[in-house]
């Protein structure tokens, strides 16, 4: 056989397709553990209305809309960095690109649930699909929250195929290879399929590459636009501390923020799990770092922006909230926000020493506590303290709400595990291109044809 | 054209609370009980709430019953996504229950909190439910729901006018709370009929609305006390 | 202008409903509306009917539906509530169809109770009467003024039983008695509130529940808003911030027990400053021959600035129509006569006996005092207590109590708990497993007033007289009867001479007999046969008289006792004065077992689901008891455990807790739900009366625990008090003026 076979490097990618991975079905397994809590509680409330969450009077939205928010702007961590990546063309980002999308697709999937599970009658959910009905019922389109389904399922349809068009190549690799080893295996199969007849055609390089530019181009103002709305279900409505004008890029700040956060965590587990060092590499954490350090300046901005005009304002309504949060009854979870998403971030990040894996890890896992706080100050500070002070009320929640919670972290985890064992977590051939750009052999294409041509 | 409104003189208003327990007679709104309640789930369409000002000994109370305020601009409008509560012709902040899908963004919105929400599925205990007015539907849980004007007694009276041919005379139509109020400080009515008690009411000097200042245009007047 | 439309539209919109206000309209629309009794299934009529929940006897009107009571409305013809109702009356529909209402005769057999039909029950109760020598017989009834009351002392008499004893919710005796000395008449006469400019009162709780709270709420609200020229005003004088002390102008949080001292350094000033016409001041010496304190004694003694005291009393005598009300936890201290008296008297003094916003004489149909003379040796409840006890007369061996629950709501000082379990005979009419129930051998049920044939005289302190009358408005939902039918039936069933003297087959009947013989004497009966005089009673609620009061009391009849300082039951170690009050949601009980007002928020302290006691700020942080912890309170009778109400409106050193909590069963919605604070409350009694000083206890107060309570509104978290979201303005615009003028 003529060609570069798999790098030793490719070969620790490759492996979890291929071979048992003890330390993956371990985590598949208890991850897996939490998705089965989830759905439990989940079907709980179903079977037993809505009433068992601990939302109440006057704090109608309590964790579920946390959550959402929250793994809404989690899912602004792959699409949007890998996009500016890839549009900006920095070369590191390469072994990044395909980790971070992963994550995307998964956060979005798992933040769209969460009106489902809201709701308390997932089943009328369809209410909000424009569907024509000799009704002529139709929803209301002056609604943020049919905003949030438009804008939500776009950003999904759109990253999910971000995803996948850059894997079609490597599916090709790993197809190749599958049918070496054992052709008539499920998993050969699977990949056949996947792959779509991936050859390699100088035809089918250039659609490829037009089409993850348009892509990159597409996503980053759907992106954008997401969080934006996300954070006009709060802005739109006319309550204390909602109702600010800041909220749209605030909020989208915020989302990277949480996003790379999470990027910086999965990658610092995949490089210590997988043992792929050579790509997740020094200097990916570095840059990611800087990248992560700018964030939290501009989040740390926003917020000191958004305080400081309500308390200079002093409007009596938004007064009530602002002072439970600073000096009130929410103020341990207002300045536990700021250490972990301020503080820490401008003592390690700032270094050198402190963008190695380890640390960017440490205030990546900080930040993601550090922005789920935020939207629970935002949400539930907001609605303990209505206008009509006799209407003042406390929400606390159920087994039922900390369980969902719960069990949407080891659902992504679940979802993620299976990932890294249906496709390499690094993309192949974008990373053998970098390699040839970077030692100008032959044209880079040719070069990541190579599996594919045996077969030629 | 008519737009329904109310007029509250709380310095008529002793804080008896007669206006509550009708509202719950007359509209089937349940009763959560002593667990739930605890939760702030407890239904009080109409609630007579209860300020202090001042210092012992110079404290003083003040009354004031709050109810949907149906507003002419609802916060609480927009807001849901199909429909389910809107503006009619009349002026009334309606509930559509069969199409609430229960997102509560409605109650996020609403300044003035008077929306309640249906935790779980209404109870009564047999036989009690053999008092509940068939002329009012009785929620499912997941629903929204709040004061509505007693829109079922707008429009037994209107179907009444409409066979004598006729229009719907002031005072002709009594909520639940202004029929029961011992004080007589709730008044109801046509805010466009010139002649009408509560326009005449509107009109007076101690008449103001309910957090004036957000433009919610409410359609209940409040009269202010003159302690 | 305005006016005129105004006036045009309401006379004419008036005629087909049921609009605010009064007058002839309305009745037209109950004649016309309440004789479409519904025949269709699901079409809705209005039946007319008597609201017995509370003593006032208000007129209602029942929508009902597919023989189904749906919504309780007040029916506009009835003077005493003109078209309101109160939240206890709404919630006679939960009696009605009450999950846990005794349908049913009940046996006791050992620890059950088994059903038996009603010829069994009756048989039984004549049998027990038969088999105990008559004086050792004990009755306990309500309505002392009601022809049921009448029927009870005729029983009793005819049986040579002793006097039955009342029981009164609340109990006016202090208040009659003070009348007596005051006024020269032996019911309550009329305060004219609504027409009065400004109204003195001393600690009457007339906007809290009991008396009669629609009418007392409409005449406050007309005398505050209805008169063309200035907005009436209103001072409470009273230890706790009451809901009727919550819609004062002025309320002064009074040391408990110096009401009257209170009223007479008012007196004083007045004649002081002679601003009374010399006749005037002469009846009121007749009622107070001593000197009274000066402003200066009383301020120290009332614990009330001296500039406060002078200020009400030029306020009054400075006043076109002033009023002064005047009992409650006033009138429930050891010398609660002294106070009551000396607040009455300020009437006497004000010269306003027979004017316009003043003080009237009792009105009454008189019905009710055709049957028996409304005697006044009715046995006092205190002396009932002492014969139960064994301590006082012959050894009770069959008490009789109907409609009634002395165990639960009579001063546990009394020992009557104790007392009826060592009764061997005890039978109960009631419709519920009250604390008096539960000591029942036999419970005969009792029908409410929407399933029986009802006729009831409302107080005579309301102004007009009012004997509403009502025909059963729905089918009984189970076997129960009016509590005269029972007491009737067994009547005529027991041996002469007692059957004899019971010629009515029923309530009924009785009713109509009374109506018949008093045909000429009864208004508006001109040339009417009794029989169409009635049913044209029934189309408009009742028989009621002339609008206006115009008879002037006689005056001060007698020297009152001055209102010197006031005993304390448990003085030593007990630092906390006890003052127990009916809140709206319960009333004195009756309201307990019922959803709607379990579930209702208390208008001050807004729980919901249990009791509460009121403490003050500063008293709770000594004692380190935060809002909603759990606390005991003790006095020397007793103790009970509930839950604290941190409230800025309560007076250091007064603790009060609200009546109707605590009972044993009664249903689902109040077993066991609350504490009863009428455990705490000694045996002291009213200095010159049989009534019990219920505000005269003292109490302990430690901190339990950690406990949490349902509450509705917000709580009172120590911080500044907070504002209200509306603006409020003194002044009365004329326009509006006359409208309300109008309207009334
Ligand atoms: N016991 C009893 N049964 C009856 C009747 C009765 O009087 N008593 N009446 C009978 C009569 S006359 C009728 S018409 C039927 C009516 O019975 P249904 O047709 O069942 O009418 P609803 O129960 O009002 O509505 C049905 C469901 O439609 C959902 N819904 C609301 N809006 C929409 C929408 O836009 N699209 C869709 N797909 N669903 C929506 C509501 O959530 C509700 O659960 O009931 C019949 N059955
Ligand atoms: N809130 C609410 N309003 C609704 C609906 C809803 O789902 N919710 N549904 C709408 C729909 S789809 C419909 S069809 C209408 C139905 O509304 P309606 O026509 O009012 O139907 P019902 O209320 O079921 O029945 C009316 C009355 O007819 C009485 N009735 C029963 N049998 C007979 C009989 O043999 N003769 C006579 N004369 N009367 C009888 C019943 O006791 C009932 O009180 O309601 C509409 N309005
Ligand atoms: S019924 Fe009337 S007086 Fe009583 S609380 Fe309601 S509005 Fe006030
Ligand atoms: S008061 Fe609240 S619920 Fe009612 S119309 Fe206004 S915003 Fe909507
Ligand atoms: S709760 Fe119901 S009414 Fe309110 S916004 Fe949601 S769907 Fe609309
Ligand atoms: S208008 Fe009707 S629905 Fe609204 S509060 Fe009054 S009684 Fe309740
Ligand atoms: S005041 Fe008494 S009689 Fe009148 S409605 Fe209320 S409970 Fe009934």
């Amino acid at each position: 056989m003529s060609g570069p076979a798999a790098s030793v490097h490719e070969e620790a990618l490759l492996k979890p397709l291929s071979s048992f991975r003890p330390k993956l079905f371990v985590g598949s397994l208890l991850t897996g553990l939490l998705v089965v809590l989830l759905f439990y509680a989940w079907g709980y409330q179903i079977a037993n209305d809505i009433g068992v969450a601990g939302i109440t009077r006057p704090v109608f939205w309590g964790f579920y809309i946390v959550n959402f928010v929250f793994w809404i702007g989690i899912s602004h961590a792959g699409t949007l960095i890998s996009a500016i990546l890839r549009v900006t063309q920095a070369e590191w980002r390469r072994p990044v690109t395909r980790c971070a999308e992963a994550i995307t697709t998964f956060a979005l999937m798992i933040g769209g649930l969460f009106p489902l599970i809201h709701l308390g009658r997932p089943w009328i959910f369809w209410y909000m699909v424009p569907i024509p009905t000799e009704r002529g019922i139709w929803p209301n389109f002056r609604s943020p929250l049919m905003w949030d389904v438009l804008a939500i399922t776009t950003y999904l349809i759109g990253s999910v195929m971000y995803l996948l068009l850059p894997m079609i190549p490597d599916f090709a690799i790993i197809r190749d290879r599958m049918m070496r080893e054992n052709p008539k295996s499920l998993k050969s199969l699977f990949f056949r399929v996947a792959a779509l007849g991936w050859r390699g055609t100088p035809q089918q390089w250039f659609s490829l590459e037009a089409g993850i530019k348009t892509m990159a181009v597409v996503i980053i103002p759907v992106a954008v636009s997401v969080h934006t709305i996300v954070s006009w279900d709060f802005a739109m409505a006319i309550q204390p501390m909602w109702h600010s004008t800041i909220f749209g890029p605030y909020f989208v700040v915020g989302a990277i923020y949480s996003g790379v956060a999470v990027l910086m965590l999965a990658m610092y587990l995949l490089r210590k799990g997988l043992g792929i060092q050579e790509y997740l590499s020094d200097k990916v954490f570095n840059n990611l770092g800087l990248m992560f350090l700018a964030f939290a300046m501009l989040w740390s901005y926003f917020t000191f922006a958004e305080h400081l005009t309500v308390w200079y304002g002093n409007e009596h309504a938004e007064r009530m909230v602002f002072d439970e949060r600073i000096s009130g009854r929410f103020s341990g979870f207002f300045w536990t926000m700021i250490v972990v998403n301020t503080i820490i971030p401008f003592l390690i990040l700032p270094f050198k020493w402190g963008r190695k894996p380890l640390g960017t890890a440490i205030v990546g896992f900080g930040v993601l506590i550090g922005m789920w706080i935020e939207r629970y100050l935002i949400v539930v500070g907001t609605l303990s303290f209505p206008r009509l002070t006799y209407t003042e009320g406390f929400y606390s929640p159920t087994w039922v709400e900390v369980g969902i919670l719960v069990g949407s972290v080891g659902l992504f985890g679940f979802l993620y595990f299976t990932f890294i064992q249906l496709a390499p977590i690094v993309s192949l051939w974008e990373v053998r291109e970098g390699e040839h750009i970077k030692n100008r052999k032959e044209p880079a294409h040719q070069a990541a044809l190579h599996p594919a041509s045996e077969e030629a | 054209m008519t737009r329904w409104g109310m007029a509250i003189d709380t310095d008529r208003c002793t804080g008896c609370g007669a206006c509550a327990v009708a509202c719950h007679a007359e509209n089937n709104i349940q009763t959560v009980g002593e667990v739930e309640a605890a939760k702030g789930r407890a239904m009080h369409w109409m609630r007579v709430e209860r300020y202090y000002e001042g210092v012992f000994p110079d404290i003083k109370v003040r009354f004031q019953p709050v109810m949907c305020q149906q507003c002419g601009h609802a916060p609480c409008e927009p807001v849901c996504p199909v429909y389910a509560t809107y503006r009619t012709p009349e002026g009334l902040n309606a509930m559509v229950y069969a199409r609430c899908i229960g997102t509560r963004y409605c109650a996020n919105n609403c300044p003035y909190t008077t929306r309640y929400f249906n935790w779980f599925a209404p109870e009564f205990d047999a036989p009690l439910e053999r008092q509940l007015n068939p002329s009012v539907s009785v929620r499912p849980a997941g629903v929204m729901e709040k004061c509505t004007f007693c829109v079922q007694r707008i429009q037994e009276s209107q179907e009444l006018a409409d066979q004598e041919e006729r229009t719907v005379r002031d005072g002709e139509i009594q909520t639940a709370c202004s029929q029961s109020c011992p004080a007589k400080a709730i008044t109801f009515g046509d805010m466009d009929d010139p002649a009408s008690t509560v326009a005449l009411i509107a009109r007076t000097e101690r008449a103001t609305h309910l957090l004036e200042d957000l433009s919610t245009e409410p359609s209940v007047i409040y009269l202010r006390g003159g302690r | 202008m305005e006016r005129k439309d105004f006036l045009k539209a309401t006379s004419v919109g008036a005629g087909l409903t049921i609009l605010q206000g009064c007058g002839s309209p309305e009745e037209e629309f109950i004649v016309q509306r309440v004789r479409q009794t519904p025949e269709l299934p699901g079409q809705s009529g209005w039946r007319l009917g008597v609201c017995r929940q509370c003593g006032a006897g208000c007129g209602i009107v029942v929508r009902v539906v597919d023989g189904d009571a749906k919504k309780i409305e007040g029916n506009p013809a009835h003077p005493v509530n003109r078209g309101g109702v109160c939240a206890l009356g709404h919630s006679v529909l939960q009696e009605l169809y009450n999950p846990d209402r005794l349908l049913q005769a009940q046996r006791r057999t050992g620890e059950q109770f088994e059903a038996l039909a009603w010829e069994d029950a009756i048989a039984q109760v004549v049998s027990a009467i038969g088999a105990v020598p008559a004086n050792r017989i004990a009755i306990v009834a309500s309505d002392r003024s009601s022809l049921t009351g009448g029927l009870w002392r005729r029983l009793a008499a005819a049986m040579g039983a002793p006097a039955p004893a009342f029981v009164e919710a609340p109990e006016l005796e202090v208040e009659r008695r003070a009348a007596q000395l005051a006024f020269g008449s032996t019911e309550l006469p009329f305060f004219d509130i609504a027409r009065a400019d400004c109204v003195l009162s001393i600690g009457a709780p007339i906007l809290d529940p009991g008396r009669s709270l629609v009418h007392y709420t409409r005449a406050f609200a007309d005398m505050r808003r209805a008169r063309p020229t200035r907005r009436g005003r209103f001072i409470q004088a009273e230890a706790r911030m009451s809901l009727t002390a919550a819609s004062a102008d002025v309320w002064l949080p009074i040391r408990p027990g110096t009401e009257g001292v209170f009223a007479r350094a008012v007196a004083g000033h007045i004649l002081a400053s002679g601003a009374v016409a010399p006749d005037a001041a002469r009846r009121y010496r007749v009622l107070f021959p001593g000197s009274p304190p000066t402003t200066a004694d009383a301020a120290s003694q009332c614990d009330v600035p001296e500039e406060r005291i002078v200020a009400v009393a030029n306020e009054l005598a400075g006043a076109e129509n002033p009023v002064v009300v005047g009992g409650g936890s006033a009138a429930a201290h050891t010398n609660g006569l002294a106070n009551v008296a000396a607040a009455f008297g300020l009437n006497v003094l004000l010269g306003n006996l027979g004017r316009a916003g003043g003080v009237f004489a009792p009105a009454s149909v008189g019905l009710n005092r055709t049957v028996e003379p409304n005697n006044p040796s009715d046995t006092p409840i205190a002396e009932l207590a002492a014969r139960l006890r064994g301590e006082s007369g012959e050894p009770v061996e069959l008490l009789i109590v109907a409609d009634a629950d002395p165990v639960h709501a009579l001063p546990a000082g009394w020992g009557i708990r104790e007392a009826v379990a060592n009764i061997p005979t005890v039978i109960v009419f009631g419709s519920f497993r009250d604390d008096t129930a539960l000591e029942a051998d036999l419970i005969l049920p009792l029908a409410t007033e929407l399933e029986r044939f009802e006729a009831y005289e409302s107080p005579t302190s309301v102004g007009v007289a009012a004997f509403g009358v009502a025909e059963p408005i729905v089918e009984p939902v189970g076997d129960g009867r009016h509590p005269a039918d029972i007491l009737l039936a067994v009547a005529r069933a027991l041996p002469d001479p007692v059957a004899s003297r019971f010629p009515w087959t029923d309530y009924e009947a009785l009713v109509r007999a009374r109506v018949g013989e008093d045909l000429a004497r009864l208004p508006g009966s001109d040339g009417a046969t009794a029989t169409a005089y009635l049913s044209a009673a029934m189309d408009r609620g009742g028989i009621f008289g002339d609008a206006a009061p115009t008879a002037a009391p006689s005056g001060p009849t007698g020297a009152a006792p001055e209102p010197t300082g006031a005993l304390f039951d448990g003085d030593a170690g007990f630092g906390f004065a006890l003052l127990p009050f009916a809140s709206v949601k319960s009333g004195e009980g009756r309201g307990a077992n019922r959803p709607w007002l379990q579930e209702h928020p208390d208008p001050l302290s807004t729980v919901m689901w249990g009791s509460w006691v009121e403490i003050a700020p500063s008293d709770a942080a000594e004692l380190g008891i935060v809002d909603g912890d759990r606390v005991r309170l003790e006095s020397s009778v007793g103790a009970v455990e509930t839950h604290a109400v941190i409230d800025p409106a309560v007076r250091p050193g007064v603790l009060s807790m609200p009546l109707g909590g605590g009972y044993v069963d009664n249903g689902r919605y109040a077993a066991g739900r609350g504490a009863n604070v009428m455990a705490l409350v000694g045996a002291t009694r009213v200095d010159g009366t049989t009534a019990s000083a219920w505000a005269a206890t003292r109490v302990r107060l430690t901190r339990l625990g950690e406990g949490s309570m349902v509450r509705f509104g917000r709580r009172y978290d120590g911080g500044e008090p907070e504002l209200i979201p509306v603006g409020w303005a003194p002044q009365e615009p004329q326009q509006l003026v006359q409208i309300r003028e109008a309207r009334v």
